[in-house]
């Protein structure tokens, strides 16, 4: 090994006096610099994939499945009020609904009367619409004439609504109210709005007395 | 405390990296292997800008795998088998790139080096004719034979340190250099007849 050395002695030397290659002045700023990249690109990886680990993904793939069912829900819904067959009819415009039976101050004596020619109008209406039904299903009306008994329907409606508004209003005496009440017009107590009254002690006492006067009166309907 | 780190080997500077991170441990490391590595992959390449790409590149990946060294080897050794396998796959690299450049490389095939700035020591060896003549004769050597010569003959490195650089065994090494020297000769044959 040592004449090997020896045999090449010259290029040995040669070799050796070959200029020393230097880093540039800024080597360790640029190592220091993509180091720096690195470590930032790193971190950058670092989260995505924390961002994208199984164990976050499941809570909020879980909330979006969750958002989905209860937009579904919702828009099922949505659907059916929009559904022309299972809607409420609209409140037509030319007829009064009434909340408190007070605003009335109808005798109810009137209104008994009143109901019993209303009822027997809805009965002659209802009769006049089987007659109808029973032509058209005969093939004896044409479009006109169905037109023609829907504008009377029509008609007769806002005649009863009218004849309702246009009943005299009196103050009911206390005698009145306690007469029974007409069997006409079916009121719903879920129908009205109570209003609670503070009396004074008169209002009281003569309360009492009526109170009186209508147990006095069933006891002798009893009797009776 | 730098005067300290300045004052402790490579193997206790890395040691003091890897237990305490010390970065300055890290900063002395590369101030004492960059010219060393510099020369040694130049001088395989001839590429100066390669030539800084791979020695930077060793000493990212020395950074990132510092805690893969471990005391039974030198660290000199670590760090030049890191930086050898880098240059030995830049070369390779550029090989088959060399199909579409105007830069020839190879044992066989002329070298065009287009000289760029007055400090690169690829423009500086053209003051001296002779230094860019051993240059590219070294070139034209085959890569298994450069690579034990320039360490062996440039580096300074004993026939051990180069069996473990190259992963061969120390008679591999030293028929190899005879092969690589015998070679250069024979291209540098002219120079000594002058």
């Amino acid at each position: 090994m040592i004449d090997d050395e020896k045999k090449y002695d010259d290029l040995i030397k040669t070799l050796k006096g070959l200029q020393q290659v230097k880093a540039p002045p800024n080597f360790e700023a640029d190592l220091k610099r993509r180091l720096n990249a690195e470590k930032y690109a790193k971190e950058e990886k670092r989260t995505i994939k924390r961002f994208f680990a199984p164990s976050r993904l499941v809570p909020s793939f879980a909330l979006a499945s969750a958002a989905i069912v209860i937009f579904l829900m919702v828009s099922a819904n949505s659907e059916e009020a929009d559904n022309p067959f299972l809607m409420e009819p609209r409140v037509r415009e030319d007829m009064i609904l009434i909340s408190d039976t007070d605003d009335l101050n109808i005798p109810i004596d009137n209104l008994s009367k009143k109901s019993e020619v209303i009822e027997e109008k809805v009965i002659a209406d209802k009769k006049d619409k089987g007659m109808r039904r029973e032509n058209f299903v005969d093939g004896g009306s044409s479009d006109e004439s169905l037109i023609a008994g829907r504008n009377e329907l029509a008609f007769t409606e806002t005649t009863m609504i009218r004849e309702m508004e246009s009943v005299p209003t009196e103050d009911i005496s206390a005698e009145e109210f306690t007469k029974p009440v007409a069997t006409g017009l079916a009121i719903e107590k879920s129908g009205l709005n109570f209003r609670q009254v503070n009396p004074t002690q008169k209002e009281q006492e003569v309360i009492l007395e009526l109170k009186k006067k209508m147990r006095i009166l069933k006891k002798n309907e009893k009797l009776e | 405390m730098d005067k300290n780190l300045n004052a402790l080997s490579d193997e206790e500077l890395i040691a003091e990296l890897q237990q305490t991170g010390n970065e300055r441990a890290f900063e002395i490391l590369v101030q004492r292997y960059k010219n060393p590595l510099t020369n040694y992959v130049f001088r395989f390449l001839g590429d100066f800008d390669a030539c800084m790409d791979v020695v930077q590149e060793t000493m990212i990946k020395f950074y990132r795998y510092k805690d893969n060294y471990s005391s039974v080897a030198k660290f000199s050794t670590w760090i030049y088998t890191i930086a050898g396998n880098l240059a030995r796959t830049e070369y390779r690299r550029r090989k088959r790139r060399s199909f579409l450049s105007i830069n020839d490389y190879g044992e066989d095939h002329k070298v065009f080096d287009i000289p760029d700035e007055s400090y690169r020591p690829d423009v500086m060896t053209d003051s001296g004719i002779k230094d860019e003549l051993i240059q590219k004769a070294l070139l034209k050597v085959k890569e298994a034979f450069r690579e034990v010569v320039i360490l062996r003959d440039i580096e300074g490195m004993s026939y051990e340190e180069i069996a473990e650089i190259t992963g061969l065994n120390e008679g591999t090494v030293k028929s190899r250099i005879n092969r690589g020297r015998a070679k250069l000769q024979e291209l540098l044959k002219d120079i000594y007849k002058e």
